[in-house]
């Protein structure tokens, strides 16, 4: 319990000191005195573009790692993600449609049109999974898993035939969608989106008991009282919209949602009252080192944070199965 | 193969540029960013440089453009990047990007100019006026204008019907030809020559059985995608070039990249030399 305590406790330094870190980090030196000269453009780029993206950064990283312990936790599996069940794939061919065919469709001509119909996509390739899943009733896992590869081959499909139609500047829009980035931040989308990003942590004290019964096995569960349909499908309908709406805003970002869940497994084991919470703030605060670092490694350009956290993350993850071989 | 340098007539061109530009009148006092090659061409040309406090990584000529902060690529721009040089204007075509970026800089209040990608023989001299008078050095925009017209005017095009096909790839492993609708096709057409593949716009990815039905004479390739390619011995082992009448007589023409797509004040050179060699090669 100690441990579990001091784990979380570590992981909210990290995000806090990932946070100020990374408002250091950027393109434009930044003085403190400068904050405080409300017209100087360091004030302005401090205040409009580092703040929402720092705070963007974290919410995304947090609701992605989140949802992959969801997921994790549905299927009672450590290897799964959200991507599993073809939430990332139909956000992915949405916001696809809207790059590609968003000249010829007068309704997605904004920026905001990507997004939208982005956030559409992934509710509603979540929702197909949901219905095809169901069978007298019940939801069965296993259908889950298969319907979830099969959407995402046919989402993958129709990329690939818009990626082929597309034209050079569609494409590398696509392309740069797809390796995700916190560049688009702007406090108009955290005000939309984040009552998607707040709820994960709202909800999650009120889930954690039933998640902990769940690993038990989907029988064991109900005899223990545990209204296990029910369980899957608000699990279903969390990590459709808060998966829907990282994606959506930020394009693909990989590795957080499969492997902090698993880190914090790793180290604090399967408890969930703890696990949701750690895995929140060890999301955020890693995505938004990462951003950070993306922000100053080639400035005064960046580089897409999606490769960044897989770059940073993933030699942590393998040590850390190392050891755990070793100790098994 | 075929590299030609274009370094004489350049040299003319910038010769008469400088001597066609006079003080400025009402000049209007910017700090410029240029996200395009061709827009830094042009700025360069109208002698607005001392305006010009960071480009893109297209903008490498004139050889000066390099010595400038870059920003990156046109279409992978940074906002925060951006606004580190304080800019006040920034210039480029419509195909800067990314969307968030360009919304984000219109969103810092900075004055955007992004020119639409064209490409017609009045593109250069109408790019020319645009900036000029949004500069505010519209005589001297004029009288370079006037000059690329009148250029573009005295050519001497020889229709030929030699196909040529535009090759663009960074690697082996992905090659892509130019359909309809793209400044390669333009190009191609407008210097006498015909793209060897019409049947579809943009770019496409090169299959052998295309290349082989198409049979271009020539190939051509802007001259840093053949260098990523692997030089033109690489050039010649794509499958089924052998078949065709350019990978036997290993007729292939090197241009500079933005001096080939670019649609800028170097317009009319680029055309008449092609056109040369069309009538070398037929």
């Amino acid at each position: 319990m100690k441990k579990k305590i001091i784990f979380i406790i570590f992981c909210a330094l990290f995000s806090i000191v990932s946070a100020v870190t990374s408002s250091l980090l950027g393109a434009m030196n930044i003085h403190l005195t400068d904050l405080f000269q409300s017209d100087s453009i360091e004030s302005r780029v401090f205040f409009e573009l580092r703040v929402p993206r720092i705070l963007l950064g974290l919410m995304v990283g947090g609701s992605l790692a989140w949802s992959g312990a969801l997921a994790q936790g549905l299927f009672r599996n450590p290897i799964v993600d959200p991507g599993l069940i073809g939430i990332t794939a139909g956000c992915s061919l949405f916001a696809a449609i809207a790059i590609v065919l968003g000249t010829s469709i007068p309704f997605l001509h904004s920026i905001w049109s990507v997004v939208l119909f982005s956030f559409f996509g992934g509710i509603l390739s979540s929702f197909i999974i949901f219905i095809f899943s169901k069978s007298k009733g019940r939801t069965d896992i296993f259908t889950l898993l298969l319907s979830g590869i099969a959407v995402n081959a046919i989402c993958i499909s129709a990329i690939g035939i818009l990626s082929y139609i597309a034209n050079e500047a569609q494409l590398r829009n696509l392309s740069l969608w797809n390796m995700g980035s916190l560049g688009g931040a702007s406090w108009s989308n955290i005000k939309s989106f984040s009552c998607f990003f707040i709820f994960p942590i709202l909800v999650s004290p009120l889930i954690s008991k039933q998640l902990n019964v769940f690993i038990l096995g989907e029988l064991e569960a109900s005899h223990l009282g545990i209204s296990t349909e029910l369980l899957k499908t608000i699990i279903i309908l969390l990590i459709g919209i808060s998966v829907g709406a990282c994606i959506s805003l930020v394009g693909n970002i990989g590795f957080v949602g499969l492997a902090v869940p698993h880190i914090v497994r790793l180290v604090i084991g399967q408890d969930y009252r703890f696990l949701l919470i750690s895995t929140y703030l060890l999301g955020g605060g890693l995505l938004c080192f990462a951003d950070g670092i993306c922000r100053v490694i080639i400035a005064p350009s960046e580089i897409p944070v999606g490769i960044a956290t897989a770059l940073l993350g993933s030699p942590f993850f393998l040590s850390l199965i190392r050891k755990r071989i070793n100790h098994v | 193969m075929i590299r030609f340098h274009l370094t004489k007539e350049i040299g003319i061109l910038c010769l008469s540029l400088t001597l066609l530009s006079s003080s400025a009148s009402a000049e209007t006092k910017h700090r410029i960013i240029s996200v395009n090659g061709t827009v830094t061409e042009i700025i360069y040309s109208l002698k607005l440089e001392n305006q010009l406090i960071a480009v893109d990584s297209t903008s490498y000529f004139p050889k000066q453009a390099s010595s400038l902060p870059n920003v990156g690529y046109q279409r992978t721009l940074a906002t925060e990047g951006i606004l580190t040089f304080k800019p006040t204007l920034i210039l480029g075509l419509e195909s800067a990007g990314p969307p968030a970026t360009i919304q984000n800089l219109k969103d810092a209040g900075i004055l955007l100019r992004l020119f639409p990608e064209e490409f017609k023989l009045e593109t250069p001299a109408n790019r020319v006026l645009e900036i000029g008078k949004l500069l505010g050095k519209e005589k001297q925009a004029t009288v370079l204008a006037k000059s690329i017209n009148e250029q573009i005017q005295n050519l001497k095009i020889n229709k030929s019907n030699l196909k040529v096909l535009f090759i663009y790839s960074r690697n082996p492993s992905s090659v892509f030809i130019s359909g309809t609708g793209t400044a390669a096709h333009a190009m191609i057409e407008l210097s006498g020559a015909k793209n060897a593949v019409n049947e579809f716009s943009e770019y496409k990815p090169l299959t052998s059985e295309a290349l082989i039905k198409a049979n271009p004479d020539i190939i051509l390739m802007p001259e840093k995608s053949a260098l990523g390619f692997g030089g033109e011995k690489a050039i010649w082992e794509i499958n089924g070039m052998e078949f065709t009448r350019a990978g036997k007589e290993k007729n292939l023409i090197l241009v500079d990249d933005l001096l080939l797509l670019g649609f800028g004040p170097r317009l009319p050179l680029v055309l008449k030399t092609l056109n040369d060699q069309w009538k070398l090669i037929e």
